[in-house]
């Protein structure tokens, strides 16, 4: 049995998602954004890709029913992203203009931590879709 | 890699792509308004049906026939009101320039070069290059007046731009400001004037080439700026400089050796030294003043983008000064009772979570800017309340000469007049009083004069008792003449309202058995004019037997031998007046925890400095956001929503009787989703609504002139449509933004209420022409403090100046249809920690300060609109607060139309509920345009829970009513019949996303079919 590149891009996907599951929930508290407060979506969205991601891992490329798992993951991935990005636009336009201080600078910086990770997990995870993790 | 693999990894990328398009599909749906206005796109359009006479279908007509003319107006009006907004403080004979000094001018200072025009952020200038009416600078505005200027100092200053940039960090890039810039929250204020040595480093000759060009204009510039703050004293000065510099609005070491050293080359050299102040926050300038070696002083505002055209007209005489300080320039800023609580002030029990961050306990009371500095001052010439006590003077016992170095009202001209107060009649029934002021040009030059008609009010022992304060002067009204030549005289007549002299008694019983009302004192009032409120304190301090230098003649006295807690104990529209604010007194929450200043004792009354307050639990049920909760409330089956009533809201364009049975006729026909989802997703328009026909109204800033977007954006294209506004698409002008006109305080600084109504005209003209109807132009805060950086998108230190140049302003706009509103209301006094901070004054203070730079638009304007305030009304949020929105707004001054919040953008703080039942028509947040978005944001903003709430229900109607009525009534109408309709249209970007849907939605299906092909023929193998 021969590890290929599948690990390393799996492997990738699963740690940007999870930092990217923990600065939303980081940027969840901060006092700017605290009022919106945790979509369920998003972490729905972020688990099951992470989820997928582990039985991808698991399976081994052994089932070929687990395929699906290395497109779904991307998808949700991909998906949450961009409900977190929609639900921040209204605050980075306030922080942008009205409420630029250094405080919301910083409650801003972790939201657009986690949407980056959010986004660059499901580019990893498209380019993850193409590899194979064992052989 | 495997086939299997490549289709897999085809399958990913194509289901991954259909997220993204699924998902941008929200977001479209949820920032809809917002890309189409970025992308210039429009996603519905009025239909009207059948033929109809277009002659009809325009009520508000332009002045002008082009856009050619529309944009040379506004020029014209940029550069009139300059020569009479700015401020000739100091003129030792050096101005106006001869037509040879003209020729030979050398500009010193960097701002000379790259001045301040506009803020930082708020009523920044909008360049325009290339239209019928480009924006100009300084260097540009002399130039075009035939000016000639020193080219190796220009040269100089260019070379050194580096050094005098400032890099502003945001989020995507840098922002790189050549002029100076306004210290960020928190931030302090760095000079930037190169010094002599670089100067010298730059090229060391520089000074001989003032040989030549011996006319020096000085430029010295405190930038302004939205969200950005001066903070007092040398707390507010960059550390690591070495400048001397005791205050971020006082001068530093550069600022002066270049002062210095201009004086001495004007001396060697033979010429004159003017110095130009490119401020709209008053800065202490008293060693400029003082300077021998400084010739002139000219105080020129933020001039917008043709303003220097007048200034150079200034300069050359071409036009006379006659523009007078809307500010007190003190030798001290720091040392006001105001200043003693100002800045970061946070509670003890600060929560950011639900924005509780500072307290701000206004405690000087009703002694702001020169009602403060006036009245001490009388105070000690008159030797009562401690007046000449050490506290807070600059050294010494407090002396009016150390403390002040131009008064509010001060202005100097080419030529001098006399003013005569020939008459005064008080008509109290009435409510008026009428002054005849005869003002005659005794000099050689023609020329303007404003008549400033003050009042001093009689400081009782019911006052003292009652905790009512006096100003020792009051401005009461002006008027402004037309030009005058030499020798001639002109009668000014002024009606003043004698509802800005009566005060306010938060103890005296009123007819609905409360307590509060408006008085007016037994004693002598005394009526007078003068060149700013020292003179006329001084005429007032004669005329009282005081021996000091003011003239007496120039006083009219009028006896009132009882006190009068009845002729304004009503509003003008018969409304009862009480106590609507006393939750604004910190006492009433914290018992004797401030003491507010008393002119009945100065020194013992001085105000401290309130920090660390902590707010108790009473107050925290208050500071939570959640006041109202919605539940059942009344019968709901009462409310009707979604009738068939056969209207649009064309059917009642141009109603303006608020009484109409067809406004509820028309309202009912709105759904209950729609009304909850417009007021709580507002954003930056209103959206069109269906069920009612009405269209998107674009909301626009600001106090500078309508400039959120470009002329052509909204403009009607169709030049066949019978829109005589209509413009081509390739109209020379169709790039115009019109954030060009002189700051506020330059319009206030003009004293000419004719310029400010023009201003308003010019404005409603751009708004056909653009069709962007909504304008936040009214920026009545009043300047608490000159560290308020945002100090340029308001107008005085005064109410009624900057009440009735904003009710001018609107009162013209509206002829066009704008929906033209003031703002913020109210008590916006800071922008650190805007959003949240609780401030705390008396009712006195609140009504006879605050409030009163607001309530003639509303009263005498009828301003169809009015934004509220990002800070907190007391312990309440101005949304949420009853007593200052329905109360005072709504019922003691009628206000009628569409009120939206600041950009509040957190959905707790927004406080929707309280704020709908206020009147707050929309909220600035935005998305999709569902109740379930709506819900989902506002978690208790569900449909279930309002439908229960009849009163909350009728709250919603009657702010679709005001708000429709707003519109209804604006040039938003224009081009709409009762046949019209709104369709949706399909934009470029909405074919793109379902494009890209089903491009790869197949690419996914395609690749997961041939991965699991692959996968077989793999098995098999």
């Amino acid at each position: 049995m021969k590890n290929k590149s599948g690990v390393v891009t799996t492997c990738l996907t699963l740690l940007l998602a999870v930092a990217g599951l923990i600065a939303y929930f980081v940027n969840a508290r901060t006092a700017f954004f605290a009022n919106l407060g945790i979509d369920p979506l998003i972490v729905g969205l972020t688990v099951v890709s992470i989820l997928a991601l582990v039985c991808w891992f698991l399976a081994g490329g052994r089932n070929r029913i687990a395929d699906v798992l290395p497109i779904i993951a991307p998808a949700c991935l991909m998906a949450a992203a961009v409900v977190l990005l929609n639900s921040r636009i209204n605050g980075i336009a306030s922080i942008m203009t009205f409420t630029n201080n250094a405080q919301n600078m910083a409650d801003l910086g972790s939201g657009i931590a986690a949407i980056a990770a959010l986004f660059l997990s499901a580019v990893v995870g498209m380019i993850n879709g193409f590899a194979d993790i064992r052989k | 890699m495997s086939k299997r693999a490549v289709w897999r990894g085809v399958s990913a990328v194509g289901a991954t792509f259909l997220a993204l398009s699924v998902s941008a599909q929200a977001v479209v749906n949820d920032h809809r308004t917002d890309i189409d206005k970025f992308l210039g796109t429009s996603s519905t359009r009025v239909v009207t049906d059948g033929e109809v006479d277009t002659s009809d279908m325009y009520t508000y007509q332009s002045d002008y026939k082009t856009t050619t003319e529309l944009v040379q107006s506004i020029q014209d009006l940029g550069e009139r009101m300059e020569e009479e907004g700015a401020v000739l403080l100091k003129n030792d004979g050096a101005l106006p320039l001869s037509a040879d000094e003209t020729k030979k001018v050398t500009l010193l200072g960097f701002s000379s070069y790259y001045p301040i025009q506009g803020g930082d952020m708020g009523s920044s200038l909008t360049p325009n290059e290339g239209t019928d009416a480009d924006t100009v600078d300084l260097v540009g505005a002399l130039t075009a007046k035939g000016y000639k200027i020193n080219p190796d100092m220009q040269k100089i200053y260019q070379s050194l731009e580096s050094t005098f940039s400032t890099e502003v960090e945001t989020w995507g890039g840098t922002t790189t400001y050549t002029h100076i810039t306004a210290p960020k929250i928190g931030g302090v204020f760095t000079s930037k004037e190169p010094s002599q040595a670089a100067l010298d480093g730059a090229d060391k000759g520089w000074k001989d080439s003032t040989k030549d060009y011996n006319t020096i204009i000085v430029t010295i510039a405190r930038s302004a700026s939205e969200n950005a703050n001066y903070t007092p004293g040398e707390a507010g000065v960059d550390p690591s400089q070495d400048l001397h510099q005791t205050d971020p609005l006082g001068l530093s070491d550069d600022e002066r050796d270049l002062i210095s050293t201009a004086a001495s080359l004007a001396d060697e050299n033979g010429g004159k030294l003017v110095v130009l102040l490119n401020n709209a926050s008053a800065m202490e300038v008293q060693e400029i003043e003082d300077n021998e070696g400084v010739d002139a002083i000219l105080q020129i505002g933020l001039p917008g983008g043709y303003g220097f055209l007048g200034v150079a007209d200034l300069l050359s005489g071409a036009a006379n000064p006659s523009g007078h300080l809307t500010d007190t320039y003190a030798v001290k800023a720091s040392l006001s009772p105001a200043a003693q609580n100002y800045g970061d002030l946070r509670w003890a029990n600060a929560n950011d979570e639900l924005s509780i961050n500072d307290a701000l306990v206004e405690a000087e009371g009703i002694y702001n800017g020169y009602k403060y500095y006036e009245t001490r001052y009388a105070d000690t010439v008159l030797g009562q309340g401690n007046a000449d006590a050490e506290v807070s003077s600059t050294g010494g016992a407090w002396n009016y000469d150390n403390e002040v170095t131009y008064t509010f009202g001060y202005g100097l001209s080419y030529t001098t007049f006399e003013q005569t107060l020939d008459s005064l009649d008080v008509d109290r029934e009435g409510r008026k009083v009428t002054a005849k002021v005869t003002v005659k040009n005794t000099g050689d030059v023609a020329g303007k004069d404003a008549v400033q008609l003050y009042v001093s009010l009689p400081y009782t022992d019911h006052d003292r008792e009652h905790g009512v304060e006096k100003s020792a002067i009051q401005l009461l009204d002006y008027g402004k003449t037309s030009v005058l030549d030499p020798g001639a005289s002109e009668t000014v007549t002024i009606e003043a309202d004698m509802d800005y002299m009566a005060s306010w008694d938060s103890e005296e019983d009123n007819a609905t058995g409360t307590k509060g009302t408006y008085i007016l004192d037994e004693g002598d009032y005394y009526f007078t004019v003068g060149n700013g409120a020292h003179e006329a304190v001084n005429n007032v301090l004669a005329a009282q037997g005081a021996d000091v230098e003011g003239n007496a003649d120039q006083v009219k006295s009028w006896n009132l031998s009882d006190l009068d807690n009845t002729t304004f104990a009503n509003t003008k529209n018969g409304t009862a007046v009480e106590n609507q604010l006393a939750d604004m007194d910190l006492n009433y929450w914290m018992p004797d925890t401030v003491t507010y200043l008393t002119r009945n004792d100065w020194e013992g009354t001085f105000p401290k400095t309130y920090e660390n307050l902590t707010a108790t639990d009473e107050m925290l049920e208050n500071l939570d956001n959640d006041i109202y909760e919605i539940g059942a409330n009344g019968d709901p089956s009462t409310i009707t929503w979604g009738a068939d009533n056969g209207l649009t809201l064309a059917n009642l364009k141009g109603v303006t009787d608020r009484d109409d049975a067809n406004w509820d006729a028309l309202i009912d026909e709105m759904t209950l989703d729609e009304a909850m989802i417009r007021t709580g997703f507002g954003g930056t328009s209103t959206k069109p609504v269906e069920s009612i026909s009405s269209p998107e109204t674009i909301q626009n800033d600001g106090p500078n002139g309508i400039y959120s977007y470009p002329l052509s954006q909204y403009a009607n294209t169709d030049t066949a449509s019978g829109d005589p506004c209509a413009i081509s698409a390739d109209d020379k002008n169709a790039g115009y933004k019109a954030g060009v006109m002189t700051n506020e305080t330059v319009i206030a600084q003009t004293f000419n209420k004719d310029l400010a109504h023009e201003y308003g005209q010019v404005m409603g003209n751009y708004s056909l022409w653009s069709n962007l109807t909504i304008w936040w132009g009214i920026g009545t805060n009043i300047h608490r403090l000159p560290y308020n950086a945002r100090n340029h998108e308001y107008y005085s230190e005064d109410p009624v100046l900057s009440s009735f140049q904003g009710a001018e302003t609107v009162k013209g706009a509206q002829q066009y249809g704008v929906i033209a509103a003031s703002k913020h209301l109210a008590f916006n006094d800071t922008e650190v920690n805007r959003t949240g901070v609780s401030v705390f004054m008396t009712e006195q203070q609140a009504r006879e300060n605050e409030l009163r730079a607001t309530q003639a638009t509303i009263e005498d304007g009828k301003a169809l609109g009015v934004m509220t305030a990002f800070n907190r009304v007391g312990v309440t949020a101005s949304n949420a607060h009853k007593g200052l929105l329905v109360n005072i707004l709504h019922k003691e001054w009628g206000f009628y139309g569409l009120i939206s919040e600041d950009f509040i953008m957190d959905p707790v703080y927004t406080h929707l509920k309280e704020a709908v039942q206020n009147g707050v028509t929309m909220m600035c947040n935005t998305g999709d345009n569902t109740i379930e978005a709506v819900s989902a944001y506002y978690t208790y903003w569900t449909k279930d829970a309002v439908a229960k709430d009849a009163g909350l229900q009728e709250s919603l109607k009657d702010d679709m009513k005001q708000q429709f009525y707003a519109i209804a009534n604006s040039n938003a109408m224009d081009g709409i019949v009762a046949s019209s309709h709104l369709e949706a249209v399909r934009t470029w970007y909405d074919n793109l996303v379902t494009g890209m849907e089903v491009v790869f939605g197949l690419l996914a299906l395609v690749g997961l079919c041939m991965m699991f092909r692959s996968g077989r023929k793999q098995d098999n193998a």
